[in-house]
């Protein structure tokens, strides 16, 4: 009753003029970046931070999100239309999509994955609402050590999803960490600022995040060639009976997104797992489940909105860790978290407890995000159909300078429009090579606070690091933190004797 | 994605060197960072960590891994194949040009960003950029650097009265 209370309190908090206005406008906003090649969420949410500096936090967040799962819907029309995906989290919807397009399915194959993304916001919130309270309630009772290790389990599972670029993650986490430490630490001691002032109150998180994802993914993108060749066009009119599903679409797309959207939620959950992760596990679901597996790659409509359906709820499941431990589990969630910390909010335990008004402002709003995403993204098809074809030749240089303006509009300062140029090359460089910018970011968010809470425990064990034993959460934490490191050593263990297979094979071979 | 391997497969020695150069980068780099770290204090006057403790794990726990990385991609490259990361992404000079006239030209702009004015240094930066990616098509550009320059002042500057870069002219 009273989490009811608290949510109809938030949805009276989101649902005044300025604050639908400005729903309305993240959400468009969203989905164009989201349906421009090469930006995605957190590029996209990077570059309007500054925007919305001017704003109070409530309308200022809730613009933030909508704008973050606006582009997780536009990603797919890029996908679909353009074989090009808006971001990682929809790479998996080119599969299939592309293939349904070039059949002259691309309007129900759009509309279709918009209602699989509507269902799984929806569920998401609700599961938000039921969640987020007691897991809330829980994490405010833990301790700086419980609060430390937390942190190093969340960057820990980041480094294990990363799949074969383990190490270079782990270093991408640690250079997160070693730039969260420039600045005057806790004790007043000036770290790294090599007495220059600008760097005395640390490197801000807005600058960096603009620097890796804005400009870091736009120079990637030229690097890439984006901008080189032509762009496949693929037309359709709204008016045509053809755009809209049959009833046997609707029917095939139940199951796969009834499944989507509870396992992307679930997945998004987890800290590093996120949209990528989950869409790829619900396009080896719906392959595994369905009677024509052999249909799949060739435009198989459940291969479309099942992942779909799943990048939408992981985007949503991200928001739990966020909203109540302050632990980002993705790039775009790191930078709304940015977003957060600008306007003086920390997520985490207490946010829900000492900023109602914010925290479930914010979920209610997607609500009405999710249903204004619905009509958006099915009767706009067209004009973002348009949108994703703008060429990169003219976005790239656009979004840079758009990077450079909304860096001075932070402090006005030139020191840190140089430094986000910095950190944009520091994107490109470590996208070049496998590293994880994401990490990076995620792993600069939470160092202040691993090194706070790690301090924090040392002073009240007088130093003695066997206060990590002594409460039960934290001796549970530890389990899993053991069994990520089990399963780190299996997966390379299993990798090595894999990689010595083909050699026995081989040598056995000849005597076959 | 032919293109992509035949332009991996024709510079085979520098795919093998570039993630190379990139983890020594690091390891310089996380060696640099502990070194200033122990000139930081381990411990307070009054026993408790100091700011120094937790720079000195993160740059031993950095060296650690930049070097494992490092060693691992040198028997590799030694083994015969990459060294870990291939330089996949990179779509030939076309590409790389482009790359490093965006890079250039957002230091210039930068550094004549109070010189200029954000107006004239955001439109001039947008032109060469827009005549190096898509030449010949002079007027469409100059629209766009136009617009899109306009539209950037009116937001920021007249919309939200955000911090917007005068320069020496006064505009």
């Amino acid at each position: 009753m009273d989490t009811l209370s608290l949510l109809w309190d938030g949805i009276l908090t989101s649902v005044t003029p300025t604050n639908i206005g400005l729903l309305a406008l993240g959400v468009l906003m969203g989905m164009v970046v989201g349906a421009v090649p090469g930006i995605g969420p957190s590029a996209g949410i990077a570059i309007l931070l500054p925007i919305t500096m001017d704003l109070d936090p409530v309308a200022g967040i809730i613009m933030l999100a909508a704008v973050y799962y606006g582009a997780m819907y536009g990603g797919t029309i890029t996908s679909v239309l353009v074989n090009v995906p808006g971001d990682a989290g929809s790479v998996v919807a080119t599969f299939d999509g592309h293939p349904l397009a070039k059949l002259g399915r691309a309007g129900p194959a759009l509309v279709m994955a918009a209602a699989g993304s509507f269902v799984a916001g929806t569920v998401g919130t609700v599961l938000i609402v039921l969640t987020a309270p007691p897991l809330s309630a829980l994490a405010s009772r833990l301790g700086p050590a419980e609060i430390f290790l937390i942190i190093i389990t969340g960057l820990l599972t980041i480094v294990v999803v990363l799949g074969r670029r383990k190490l270079l993650g782990l270093i991408s986490v640690l250079a997160g960490f070693a730039i969260g430490t420039v600045g005057v630490d806790l004790g007043g001691q000036q770290r790294y600022t090599f007495g220059l002032p600008d760097l005395t109150g640390g490197i801000d998180l807005v600058i960096v995040v603009i620097g890796v994802f804005g400009v870091g993914e736009m120079l990637h993108s030229l690097y890439r060639g984006d901008h080189v060749g032509p762009v496949e066009h693929i037309r359709f009119t709204i008016r045509s009976r053809s755009f809209w599903p049959t009833r046997t679409d609707v029917l095939e797309s139940q199951g796969p997104i009834a499944r989507g959207s509870i396992l992307g939620f679930v997945v998004g959950a987890i800290p590093g797992a996120g949209a990528v992760l989950a869409s790829f596990m619900s396009y080896g679901v719906e392959k595994a489940v369905s009677r024509r597996p052999e249909t799949f790659g060739k435009g198989a409509l459940p291969g479309l909105v099942g992942p779909e359906t799943a990048n939408n709820g992981a985007s949503t499941g991200a928001l739990v860790p966020l909203l109540t431990m302050g632990i980002p589990g993705s790039g775009s969630t790191a930078v709304l978290l940015t977003g957060f910390l600008m306007w003086g909010l920390q997520p985490g335990p207490l946010l829900m407890e000492q900023n109602p008004e914010f925290a479930w402002g914010l979920i209610a709003s997607m609500y009405v995000g999710n249903v204004m995403l619905l009509l958006l993204n099915v009767f706009c098809i067209p004009l973002f159909a348009n949108i994703a074809r703008t060429p990169l030749t003219v976005i790239a240089p656009a979004v840079i300078l758009l990077c450079v303006l909304g860096t001075y509009v932070v402090h006005g300062s030139l020191f840190e429009v140089g430094l986000m140029l910095a950190f944009g090359v520091l994107g490109l460089a470590m996208r070049i090579y496998g590293f994880s910018a994401a990490a990076l970011v995620i792993a600069l968010v939470l160092g202040g606070e691993a090194e706070h809470a790690f301090r924090q425990t040392m002073v009240i064990s007088g130093g003695d690091l066997g206060i990590f034993l002594d409460r039960a959460p934290s001796r549970v934490i530890l389990a899993v933190i053991a069994a990520l490191l089990v399963a780190l050593l299996v997966v390379a263990l299993r990798k090595r004797r894999r990689a010595a297979e083909p050699a026995s094979v081989d040598a056995a071979a000849p005597g076959d | 994605m032919t293109r992509r391997l035949e332009s991996t497969a024709a510079r085979p020695a520098r795919v093998v060197l570039a993630p190379t150069v990139a983890l020594v980068v690091a390891l310089v780099g996380f060696t640099a960072y502990t070194v200033e770290a122990f000139q930081l204090e381990w411990l307070t006057a009054r026993g408790n960590i100091g700011s120094g403790s937790f720079p000195r794990l993160i740059g031993i726990a950095g060296i650690v891994a930049s070097a494992t990385a490092l060693v691992q991609g040198l028997r590799r490259q030694h083994a015969g194949g990459t060294s870990g990361q291939p330089d996949q992404d990179d779509h030939g000079p076309r590409a790389r040009r482009a790359t490093l006239v965006a890079v250039a030209s957002s230091v210039l702009l930068v550094a004549m960003l109070e010189v200029l004015g954000a107006l004239v240094a955001g439109f001039l930066f947008l032109l060469v950029n827009l005549e190096f990616l898509d030449r010949g098509r002079r007027m469409v550009n100059l629209v766009v650097a136009i617009g899109f320059v306009a539209g950037a002042y009116g937001l920021m500057s007249v919309f939200l009265d955000a911090p917007w870069a005068v320069g020496l002219l006064g505009f």
